[in-house]
């Protein structure tokens, strides 16, 4: 029985930002459709392009502010919170836009939200849309150095046309890639569990890299890879 | 000793798929409370299950499925569930001896 090797991608647990009098300015001179626009970062290399990897998004005020959309309570002192809905942001290669309240453009009056300065942006992830990966070890197809500080690990893709491949591209430190080929090496041979006399041997999960809550855990015994992104690239249509 | 390959049912009130184990090709998170399993289609395209599991709770949905989709018998039937909605299955005992009703934080699937 085979082996199923774990990827999960580097995602912070929560990622805050201060609203800044520069964005005040900005965001409120946007011609474009009065958007606020943060970029989450700390992400390892892979941008987020859904909604479903934020459990939520809320706001700790800086002081009262009635400048906001008709779904929430305005805030009226300082450590006031409000959370956003889940309809009012979107985001693109990490970054996230949340209409005004008010003014002119595209204000989103129910929605929407009209930052002060210093008011604190936190956004708290969860899984989504291709957060994490496992594929059964007979999906492995290769490995190759890169660069001196990147791996790509190739699989069978999932969406299982004919030389589809899939790529997780790792991140790590200088030089280490053949420490990258043992770690892969290992987790596909990792011994399985002995059986008995009536059941055979089992197949293992395999955590390989787990960038959950913005720690990366690389497989047991090979920490000193230094792993700090992982890119991963399905081929598109699975 | 011969080892038989699971046979993996996934299964609800008004449909039910069975795969081979060896024709899995991975799992994917595809949604805070989704988990999509992907099989061999036989063709360009696959087959997949999507699970909808407790949110954030992909990782042990996927250690579940591993235990029971690699867990052999030997000489025995092969038969492996991981997960059955149907309350009024009519599986044998024997069926059913492996995995149970499933992996219990599955609460609903769509075949496709």
């Amino acid at each position: 029985m085979e082996n199923y090797l774990y990827f999960r991608k580097v995602r912070p647990a929560t990622f805050s930002y201060t609203v800044t009098s520069g964005d005040v300015t900005a965001w409120a001179n946007n011609p474009a459709g009065t958007t606020n626009l943060i970029t989450v970062t700390g992400l390892g290399g892979d941008d987020i392009d859904s909604k479903t990897e934020f459990a939520s998004v809320v706001v700790t005020s800086a002081g009262a502010n009635s400048n906001v959309g008709s779904a929430y309570t305005a805030p009226t002192e300082a450590g006031d919170t409000v959370t956003l809905t889940a309809d009012v942001e979107s985001v693109s290669n990490s970054n996230v836009t949340i209409p005004e309240a008010t003014g002119t453009g595209s204000p989103d009056a129910t929605d929407g939200y009209t930052f002060i300065e210093g008011d604190v942006i936190t956004i708290t992830l969860q899984q989504g849309l291709e957060t994490s990966v496992a594929y059964p070890s007979s999906r492995y197809k290769s490995i190759a150095n890169t660069s001196a500080t990147t791996t790509t690990i190739t699989f069978h893709a999932l969406k299982n046309g004919d030389g589809e491949e899939d790529d997780i591209v790792l991140t790590h430190a200088s030089g280490k890639y053949s420490e990258v080929v043992k770690m892969i090496d290992a987790a596909l041979g990792l011994a399985a569990g002995a059986g008995s006399a009536s059941t055979a041997p089992t197949g293992k999960f395999i955590s390989v890299v787990d960038g959950s809550d913005g720690v990366v855990k690389a497989l047991k015994g090979y920490h000193d890879i230094d792993i700090s992104g992982l890119v991963f690239t399905p081929t598109a249509g699975y | 000793m011969a080892i038989m390959e699971n046979t993996l049912h996934f299964g609800k009130s008004s449909e039910e798929v069975e795969h081979n184990a060896s024709g899995c090709l991975g799992l994917l998170s595809v949604d805070s409370n989704k988990l999509n399993v992907y099989f061999d289609g036989g063709s360009d395209d696959n087959e997949r299950v999507e699970n909808t599991i407790t949110a954030s709770n992909h990782e042990e949905v996927v250690k579940e499925f591993v235990s029971l989709a690699t867990r052999a018998r030997v000489n025995t039937s092969d038969f492996t569930v991981i997960v059955d909605l149907d309350a009024s299955n009519n599986m044998t005992a024997d069926e059913i001896r492996l995995g149970g009703k499933g992996i219990s934080d599955i609460t609903a699937i769509t075949i496709a």
